[in-house]
């Protein structure tokens, strides 16, 4: 079993080398998009490196949400529904939502993926059984 | 007096998107196989024996700008097999994207632009 900081060591070397950024600035909080400057191929370079580095295969739907932003129950008028917030809550519970409920722009959405969120999925499919505060904190 | 019945068309989607080709260039040499796996459809995979930085990011910026003209959310690398590009004259291409999951199928076409270092790709799907 992967330990908490050989863990987040792992994601922030992965995200320096697929980001260009300095491991320093990987922080838990950073979201990939707006403090990390992810772009469309450093999404998918993200991706290949986490699944090399951990040595596993990561479906579409476990990180994004690709399903819920077509479906009219969950996002109206350019904002996330109440339906369409438990929806998210439900299926990507590494998602931390808190700041995004008070103003739930689809657009916005991109802000809730972060280095935490990282590391909360990789715990879940790593087996591990919590991520205490030392690693996400 | 002939009679030609014109069909109403309008603009139902714009994308752009601009790469890097030396982002590309490093993306490929560190994923060149999981690209031509899960990235690449078939034909694709059998047009480019060898995948160039500048071919691989004419297919990526294609496919993203193709992707965000079609307003449809991320399906994954498995969405991006789904689309098929053709090459026209010039810089020019058609696209056809068949989605698995909303079923849906898309047509559209579009055009490459280069500056420096940067390939972008512009694309437009008609209603």
């Amino acid at each position: 079993m992967i330990m908490e900081k050989e863990l987040f060591t792992k994601v922030q070397q992965t995200l320096a080398g697929a980001l260009g950024v300095d491991e320093a600035d990987i922080v838990p909080e950073a979201s990939l998009k707006r403090d990390l400057g992810a772009e469309s191929i450093d999404f998918i370079d993200i991706v290949f490196r986490l699944e090399k580095a951990f040595d596993l295969k990561i479906p579409a739907g476990d990180l994004f949400p690709s399903h819920l932003l077509n479906d009219e129950r969950f996002v109206k008028e350019g904002l996330v529904t109440a339906e369409g917030l438990t929806e998210l809550r439900t299926k990507l519970p590494y998602l931390e939502l808190e700041e995004f409920v008070k103003d739930p722009q689809i657009t916005k959405l991109a802000d809730c993926f972060t280095v935490k969120m990282l590391l909360r999925y990789l715990t879940d499919r790593l087996g591990k059984s919590s991520c205490s505060d030392q690693c996400c904190s | 007096m002939l009679l030609i019945k014109q069909k109403k068309i309008a603009l139902r989607g714009v994308g752009v998107d601009l790469v890097s080709r030396n982002r590309v260039k490093q993306f490929l040499s560190c994923h060149g196989d999981y690209v031509r796996e899960r990235f690449l459809n078939s034909t694709e995979r059998r047009s480019f024996k060898r995948l160039s930085s500048r071919a691989f990011a004419e297919i990526f910026t294609a496919k993203e700008a193709f992707f965000k003209a079609c307003g449809e959310s991320w399906m994954g690398l498995e969405g991006f097999q789904g689309m098929r590009m053709k090459r026209l004259m010039g810089d020019h291409f058609e696209m056809e994207w068949r989605t698995g999951r909303t079923k849906k199928c898309y047509r559209g076409e579009g055009h490459f632009f280069r500056s420096g270092d940067l390939v972008g790709a512009q694309a437009m799907i008609w209603r």
